[in-house]
């Protein structure tokens, strides 16, 4: 029962009142920007992470967590209401979410997304409770080797999941790890691709990355296309209470979402999109109303819905125990967990153990605050969505370059930021995921560290990667990835040949 | 399914990053690496890095050759244009020029004027020997708050609003906040500009 106590703990940590405070800044905050189109929980968490940098860690993170929650639940309401997801995780809502609000049922579509969400991010942060300790105990056995395959494997699986094309997902994913070798090398002192100018010497501050690929990038993008400047709100209507045939339709799909969206989080495998894409094909396919799906199916909703939710909670497994994040909203807090010199992995459990259960605490009291905020509330937030475009935009790069000017007090950062914007917007305008380049960013320099150590541990022998059974079975996963969507296809093109 | 141009403009793209890669390889060798780190110094990654990077530009750049040539079919993807999940960023749209360059123009006008001591590409030493009369104009519309209401209208301006005088008081009043909010909230420094010592 050591988890029960460590818990309870935790929970004299979050139910402090500071911490308190912190769980709903972050949570209503996290609302806001989700239901805000064209700012998310990434932008976010870097934009505040200048301000926060003389704060208690345990608060931060407890306000970063709640915000990355609760941007999964902002994000739906604005799918529903004005079908444009305001996370990449909602972008299924949009589909069946927004067709309900058409029709008159946007409040059904509300609640089910609401309290799905509350379900699965209730069951998930009970199984990153359960779970966390477990990988504690297989990451103590970690050395470099295994880290350097780990994150090769997390190499694999962001970039090439989904998408156009896999090959886009790797091009984005290595230009991010040629970004984070700017700078002083961690490991000899010498430096690296800085062309003589010293503002380069510390590297490429993360934040700055995440501003210039999510604001100025998007910012460019969405003004260059006239179609997604102008979207339409749906009125709610309908009673937020749903019906008894509601209810019966929604809560198998809330399970099945929570247990699709929990592992795909927690393993490195790619954020929250991928399991809300196979929640609603899951869904499409279990349903006793097929001739729905495509006319505004609350089971499209539901499922999806609480699958996004459950990988955040599984998201947070990786992150906290082997210090690997799988989203860019995950970097983003490795970050910041960096700017406060705390490594994320397995000792944090002990030697920040107050900071960790803290957290993980907060989580069950911040779904709570969610689901009051998102549900009984959502009227207000709905205002929100009446902000006209223009000015949503204008202000958001004012806060931005703001956010980007005071790390360092540099106008040579933005120029950087400007450089990097228009890399983001040619990004989007050819279908390059923004996501991969994120984590390659942050990961590159700690696969590096990793693979360097290993290899001047065994003086430089590069067998070391596959005489160590954990690593070369980790190689052997990347391998597979690597290997089995050609592999897949040529079965396909055989079958199609007979 | 990709059009001629789109086809082109994966071409142009896949070439862009191969030079990328080729340039990250190029200035790899600049690397001073001292001889005890030989083996696994700092120079190894980049290599690496840079290597991949060519290869997958110029494959990207073969995939586009292909369907240019009509051999090869785009396959298509979970989110491809038309099917369920078409996500924004596929082709077929006009490109709003005058959008982009509005957005450029206020980011490069904040770049040379938010602290013009600060400015790259000697800009700096630019101001600093204009005659009297000029440089006293810049000051006035230099620092913190001018610069971001320019910043301002012109975003605005790029996402359609045509009503800049009500954009410049809204981004006047935002600006404001903002400054007194981190100078004497957060005690982040700031460039003041005109108002120094005002506010």
């Amino acid at each position: 029962m050591a988890i029960l106590s460590a818990l309870l703990a935790g929970f004299a940590t979050a139910l402090t009142l500071t911490n308190l405070g912190w769980c709903l800044i972050g949570t209503t905050l996290g609302t806001a920007i989700g239901i805000l189109p064209g700012i998310g929980p990434a932008l976010t968490i870097a934009l505040l992470l200048p301000l926060t940098a003389h704060l208690d860690p345990t608060g931060a993170f407890i306000m970063f967590a709640g915000l990355y929650y609760g941007a999964m639940y902002g994000s739906s309401t604005t799918s529903i209401l004005l079908n444009t997801p305001g996370e990449t995780g909602s972008i299924i809502t949009a589909v069946e979410g927004n067709l309900m609000a058409r029709q008159g049922r946007g409040a059904a579509a509300l609640a089910t997304a609401a309290i799905g969400s509350f379900v699965a991010g209730t069951i998930g942060t009970v199984l990153l409770t359960v779970v966390a300790p477990l990988m504690v105990k297989v990451a103590l056995k970690f050395g470099p080797a295994e880290y350097f395959a780990l994150m090769v494997v997390a190499f694999t699986t962001v970039s090439g999941l989904l998408g156009a094309s896999r090959l886009r997902g790797v091009i984005s994913l290595f230009l991010g790890i040629a970004l984070g070798l700017v700078g002083t090398d961690q490991l000899t002192g010498q430096a690296r691709f800085t062309f003589g100018i010293p503002n380069l010497l510390d590297g490429i501050d993360i934040t700055l990355v995440v501003v210039g690929l999510f604001a100025v990038g998007e910012a460019f993008y969405v003004a260059s296309r006239h179609d997604l400047r102008t979207a339409e709100i749906v009125p709610i209507k309908g009673s937020l209470w749903m019906t008894r045939e509601e209810w019966a339709r929604s809560w198998k799909p809330w399970l099945r979402g929570t247990a699709l969206g929990f592992p795909f989080g927690a393993l490195p495998a790619g954020g929250t999109e991928i399991p809300t894409f196979l929640s609603y094909f899951l869904e499409k396919k279990m349903t006793s109303k097929p001739e729905e799906f495509g006319k505004g199916a609350i089971e499209g909703v539901a499922g999806p819905e609480a699958a996004n939710n459950s990988a955040v909670a599984g998201v947070l497994v990786p992150l906290l125990t082997l210090g690997l994040p799988t989203s860019a909203t995950a970097a983003i807090m490795l970050a910041a967990f960096q700017q406060y010199g705390l490594q994320p992995g397995p000792l944090l459990f002990t030697s920040n153990s107050s900071l960790v259960w803290g957290l993980i605490a907060s989580l069950y009291i911040g779904n709570i605050a969610l689901l009051v905020l998102n549900l009984p509330l959502v009227g207000l937030w709905v205002r929100l969505l009446t902000i006209p475009t223009p000015l949503l935009y204008a202000g958001i790069l004012v806060f931005a370059t703001l956010g980007v000017y005071s790390l360092n007090q540099s106008v040579f950062d933005l120029l950087l930021l400007l450089i990097i914007g228009i890399a983001g917007y040619l990004m989007r305008r050819f279908d390059v995921p923004v996501a991969p380049c994120i984590i390659g960013m942050i990961l590159g320099p700690l696969a590096e560290e990793n693979f360097r150590r290993a290899l001047s541990i065994t003086q430089g022998d590069p067998t070391v990667f596959v005489r160590q059974p954990i690593s070369a079975a980790l190689l052997l996963i990347a391998a597979l990835i690597i290997v089995a969507p050609s592999l897949l296809r040529l079965r396909q093109r055989r079958i199609a040949s007979v | 399914m990709l059009s001629k141009n789109e086809a082109t403009a994966e071409i142009l793209v896949g070439l862009g990053i191969a030079v990328l890669g080729g340039f990250i390889l190029y200035e790899t060798g600049n690397i001073r690496v001292a001889p005890i780190y030989s083996k696994v110094g700092p120079a190894v990654i980049p290599y690496i890095v840079g290597g991949i990077l060519a290869i997958l530009g110029l494959a990207l750049a073969w995939q586009g050759w292909r369907i240019r040539s009509g051999a090869a079919v785009q396959l298509p993807g979970l989110d491809a244009p038309g099917s369920l999940l078409d996500t924004p960023g596929t082709s077929g749209h006009a490109t709003d020029w005058k959008a982009l360059a509005l957005i450029g123009l206020g980011l490069a006008v904040q770049i040379c004027l938010l602290d013009p001591s600060d400015a790259p590409f000697g800009i700096d030493t630019l101001f600093a020997n204009l005659s009297a009369p000029v440089a006293k104009a810049i000051t006035a519309i230099s620092g913190f708050i001018p610069t971001e209401t320019i910043v301002f209208v012109c975003v605005a301006a790029a996402f359609g609003s045509r009503r800049p005088v009500r954009d410049a008081l809204i981004g006047l009043v935002l600006a404001i906040v903002a400054y007194v909010g981190f100078v004497h909230g957060l005690r982040l420094p700031l460039p003041p500009g005109i108002l120094a010592g005002v506010l």
